[in-house]
């Protein structure tokens, strides 16, 4: 069991503070003081109504036909095994007081616990506490010793290798089972309390993360010659949040002022590791031990404001926030290269990371109702970064090989760029009421975003939208359409990121026609000028009362009309027909089906560097193309009957997520032979039944039965073998992705209180 | 300034100022006016009023009132029910007319009401309240929802297109989920893919990252930006980085879908054509990876299989480390 802090930044990095442990978890807190109550109160507090709600205890089995990450994900579960089944939920209440204890999943690592009380209309408190387990891999494999801690070694005499083929019956016989999963546990603490207009609220929170993850070590000093191993990497993160709060509120007036805190630590900021591969692999130095950093411990505040009024002229109502915040990181940096064969002539240029943002975000918007048929929301929202982070040049030494480093007018002297945006949003929506039943809608939106050291450095963006609603008594009609062009505030630059990237020095010394890293006709698509056309309708329709059906369609389409290479267009769609009958209260049936597609298509063009770059670059016979195809039909079944007096109910729910991706590339002749991609699929299909009998009003037995399938062909991870020669420069420790079914079964009886 | 400094010194200015205005009422309001009210109603709607009075609504409404309007009771949200009393008395014989329905406001789903004039009964008490700070001029506001679009009361004779009395997805989700996937359909089926968030698990909701009231940040997020609102959870990427990859920093939705992917963590697209899609430089990243040697054997490429990309650049959020420019330390 785990301790729990109460302390900002608790931890190994900072001991003295970790000795302020208040307590065990939360919920074992929690159940004594229900324990605590109900032994206070039950008989009086049952005969008077004051305490009820429902207990629930039993059993569920589960089966799995393969061990699998997949299927436990979020449970926790990652074997077949008999699980509690707990749930609970008790409220009581006497005059003011009330109490409420609500408990889910509470056999399994995936619990929560809330206890919520407090004085009706007057002080609430309310505590938590929540597991939730992220399990990553059930059966992977690992040649490392010292898992989940920041230094990991190889087993004694271990011989390095130049391929993973080189080493394959040590990675074998080195090979053991690990589990990777990170495990989550949140307390949480709330209070808050009404004083005459004002109220009070103040929260807490204490996030703390346990386990292995997946880390890569990567070796090498280009594309050409690189070798990796997945390593267990430690997590162990401490997330403290605090904030208060003061609301005002009058008739037609509000104001709240908000101050929040938070504290990131990572015990382990770096993660050391034994190479596997030699310290030489042609002419290509590799270090002993490397050096990987990870998540920094960092810090985060903010200060708001916001406030709104009602009823001003023109039927306005009128809302505004002002946010700033800061965030902070100032780590020691570690050195160049954690390999003594690193010849570092030129020293780091300052010792802490000394990072820094601030960001100041407004937004003021406004809902007015001028005539009766008409409405019109206005909005204006600002959100600004400032990176104060300085910026210097590091002369970096390649993952930690043993290369003497360059000088100042190498390719290895870098500048970190503080990079910052700027983002404004103008908007006006107007709603005119055509007829009762029908209502126009136009908008106007106007998005202007600046970024420093980005290749363009100011877009903006204008979006006309329209729709059309109408309600025909027995059903509804939404048809919406909205066209909106993002184009470049002067030019798209690859330079602007290239000379601010590298030295003067290096930048002068390269031929002006190559001095570029990516190719100056790729266009970012987070920047690129861009086309997009958004359409969506909706049919509703209910003829009676035991009918409703809905259909409904959204399409987004983007062209990027001034890119010749990066993506070129993508257009993702979604159908979906949505049926339910509800012929009585004693049954119901309800399907959906769902078509989501997605195609997207790219270009690019191979080039070599060296001598071969100022030939290559400019030749179109080495350009190629993607195009994308991704369709995920879900279908969705569920029946709710209830029979024998009401005394059985049974919920049945069948769905089935089926997708497929198929990429098909085609090039020019300089690219060469290209064979086509197998198809990228997965299937996820589940069904739930549950069962539950009213014996009496206290009591109800239940029967439950779930079955998962899952199974997926994935080019990238099928035959992998974790700790193998699956493939030649990458040590594995993930297997492909475990196909499974999954089977449970589960009894349960429910205790009603108070009825 | 130290953040838990600063907190606890925002703390105590705001403490003071509380401490210093003196607590203020709505108004001499009790609670047995407001249990004379609804009992009067309670008359006729004994059904009605015996669900609605266990509700967190109908506790505090008759327990302790905190406004004028509510110790109008029933009245408080129904308006003037003098006419209609009269109407229904006149009209309590068996072969009477039926009850004009006109003199009283309905709010279920067939109420003649507008949903501008449902919201603004409902404004009446919660106004600025907790969670509805940004309300005015939300999209959900400018899209004429009404507030029983999405809240139920509990007791309402509930059509079958919303209600979680009918619950269309399996117990585990939560039930803010289901409410939402009843319009934004296209989330559901995201949700069910193989790369998804855990809604489906119970273990999030919609309202987790959204703030359907209105919230401060796009998308009616709860938190003034994207990057903010995933920080929220994953502090360990928020940095500020000494290395870092720009639109990550401006943007995570830039390269995950947060609603539901069918590529590892929640990927718009497979590697390594997502980040080819932006990078092309020379040699391996302008490389076109096509089907040779897969599924995987010796012949494939390292850039292509396994983690892609990321089995060498794995700092792709950013790096920390002096010579990490490249993301792969």
């Amino acid at each position: 069991m785990n301790s729990l802090y109460f302390s900002p930044g608790a931890g190994r990095k900072n001991p003295e503070r970790a000795g302020m442990i208040v307590g065990a978890p939360l919920w074992l807190f929690a159940a004594l003081l229900v324990t605590l109550t109900l032994a206070a109160w039950p008989q009086a507090a049952l005969a008077e109504g004051e305490l009820e709600g429902e207990i629930t205890l039993g059993a569920q089995n589960v089966d799995i036909d393969h061990v699998s990450a997949h299927y436990g994900k979020f449970n926790g579960i990652d074997d077949k095994g008999t699980f509690l089944v707990g749930e609970l939920e008790l409220e009581f209440d006497r005059d003011l007081f009330y109490l409420e204890l609500e408990g889910k999943d509470l056999g399994l690592d995936s619990r929560s616990i809330k206890l919520e009380f407090g004085s009706l209309g007057g002080y609430e408190v309310t505590l938590k506490f929540d597991q939730s387990p992220w399990l990553i891999s059930s059966d992977a494999k690992t040649i490392y010793e010292g898992d989940g801690t920041a230094d990991l070694t190889l087993p004694a005499g271990f011989t390095p290798g130049n391929y993973t083929g080189d080493m394959v019956d040590q990675l074998s016989s080195a090979a053991r089972d690990i589990k990777l999963r990170v495990d989550r546990k949140t307390t949480s603490a709330e209070f808050e309390i009404p004083l005459g207009m004002f109220m009070v609220e103040v929260r807490y929170s204490s996030d703390k993360r346990d386990g292995t993850r997946p880390v890569i070590g990567a070796l090498g000093t280009s594309g050409g010659n690189n070798r990796a191993v997945d390593l267990p990497g430690p997590v162990d993160y401490t997330t403290n949040d605090m904030s208060i709060a003061l609301f005002w509120r009058s008739e037609n007036a509000f104001a709240k002022l908000d101050f929040e805190a938070s504290t990131f630590d990572n015990a382990n900021e770096y993660l050391i590791w034994d190479n596997p591969f030699p310290t030489t692999v042609s002419g290509v130095n590799y270090p002993t031990r490397g050096k990987t950093s990870l998540p920094p411990s960092n810090t985060y505040q903010r200060f708001g404001l916001a406030g709104g009024l009602n009823d001003l002229p023109l039927n306005t109502s009128l809302s505004l926030n002002v946010d700033s915040a800061t965030s902070k990181q100032n780590n020691d940096l570690a050195d160049y290269s954690y390999n003594a064969n690193s010849t570092v002539a030129t020293p780091l240029p300052r010792s802490g990371a000394e990072a820094q943002i601030d960001v100041m975000n407004y937004a003021i918007k406004a809902n007015s109702k001028p005539v009766d048929k008409l409405n019109v929301a206005l909005e204006f929202r600002s959100y600004t970064t400032d990176n104060k982070t300085p910026m210097d040049t590091f002369i970096y030494i390649p993952l930690d090989s043993g290369v003497a480093q360059d000088g100042i007018d190498g390719g290895h002297a870098l500048n970190n760029l503080p990079v910052d945006h700027s983002k404004t949003d103008m908007k006006a929506d107007l709603a005119y009421t055509l007829a009762p039943a029908t209502i126009l809608k136009v908008g106007y939106l106007n998005q202007t975003v600046e970024r420093s050291y980005r290749e363009v450095a100011k877009t903006i963006e204008d979006k006309v939208n329209a729709g059309i609603t109408h309600n025909f008594g027995v059903g509804n009609l939404r048809v919406n359409y909205a066209s909106s062009s993002r184009k470049i505030d002067g030019h798209y630059e690859e330079a602007a990121v290239y000379d601010a990237y590298h030295t003067p020095e290096y930048v002068h010394g390269q031929n002006p026609v190559t001095a570029f890293d990516d190719h100056p006709l790729m266009r970012k698509y987070d920047i690129a000028a861009r086309d997009r056309i958004t359409t969506g309708a909706t049919v509703g329709v209910w003829p009676s009362a035991t009918f409703c059906g809905t259909l409904s369609y959204t399409a987004i389409e983007d062209k990027y009309g001034e890119s010749e290479m990066g993506l070129t267009s993508s257009k993702g769609s979604s159908v979906t027909a949505d049926v339910t009958v509800r012929p009585d209260k004693h049954l119901a049936l309800f399907a959906f089906y769902t078509l989501d597609s997605m195609t997207a298509e790219q270009a690019s063009r191979y080039y070599r560097g060296g001598g071969s770059k100022i030939t290559m670059f400019d030749d179109p016979n080495n350009d190629w193309w993607a195009t994308h195809e991704d369709k995920t039909p879900t279908i969705g079944l569920g029946a709710m009957v209830v029979l024998m007096d009401d005394k059985l109910d049974i919920g049945a729910y069948y769905s089935v997520s089926d997708s497929s991706t198929a990429i098909t590339l085609t090039g020019n002749s300089g690219v060469g032979d290209i064979t086509a991609m197998p198809d990228l699929k997965t299937k996820l299909t589940s069904i739930d039944v549950t069962a539950k009998y009213r014996f009496s009003d206290a009591l109800t037995f239940g029967l439950g039965y779930a079955m998962e399938t899952y199974t997926a062909d994935n080019w990238s991870l099928d035959d992998v073998e974790p700790a193998s020669d699956a493939i030649r420069e990458v040590i594995t420790m993930v297997p492909q992705e475990s196909d499974f079914t999954a089977n449970k079964a589960m009894v349960f009886i429910v205790w009603s209180l108070g009825k | 300034m130290n953040p838990w400094r600063r907190a606890f010194l925002y703390g105590a200015v705001l403490l003071f100022i509380t401490a210093a205005v003196p607590p203020t009422a709505w108004g001499a309001v009790t609670a047995e006016d407001a249990q004379s009210a609804v009992k009067t109603c309670g008359k006729c709607h004994k059904d009605y009023i015996d669900k609605w009075l266990p509700t967190k609504h109908g506790q505090v409404f008759t327990k302790n009132p905190s406004s004028e309007s509510m110790v109008m009771g029933c009245q408080a949200c129904h308006g003037d029910g003098t006419r209609h009393m009269t109407d229904a008395k006149a009209k309590s014989e068996p072969g009477s007319a039926p009850v004009d329905k006109s003199l009283i406001v309905g709010l279920s789903k067939d109420s003649p009401l507008t949903p501008g004039e449902i919201r603004a009964i409902c404004l009446n008490c919660h106004f600025g309240t907790k969670g509805m700070t940004h309300w005015a001029g939300s999209s959900h506001e400018a899209a004429n929802l009404s507030c029983i679009d999405c809240h139920q009361r509990k007791l309402a004779a509930a059509p079958v297109k919303l209600t979680p009395q009918l619950r269309r997805l399996p117990e585990q989700v939560n039930v803010a989920t289901e409410v939402c996937v009843n319009c934004h359909m296209d989330k559901r089926s995201a949700m069910m893919r193989s790369s998804h968030m855990p809604l489906r698990e119970g273990k999030m909701t919609c309202v987790d990252c959204h703030e359907p009231h209105g919230g401060k940040g796009p998308a009616n997020l709860r938190q003034a930006s994207v990057n903010e609102n995933c920080y929220s959870c994953h502090a360990e990427k928020r940095g500020p980085l000494l290395w870092e990859h720009p639109p990550v920093r401006e943007n995570c939705g830039n390269c995950h879908n947060p609603h539901g992917s069918n590529y590892e963590s929640l990927l718009k697209m497979k590697q390594p054509y997502l980040c080819q899609t932006c990078h092309n430089a020379n040699y391996h990243p302008s490389t076109l990876y096509n089907g040779s040697g897969l599924p995987v054997n010796a012949g494939a490429a390292k850039q292509q299989i396994y983690r892609g990309c990321v089995n060498c650049h794995m700092q792709v959020h950013g790096s920390n480390h002096p010579s990490g420019p490249r993301f792969t330390r």
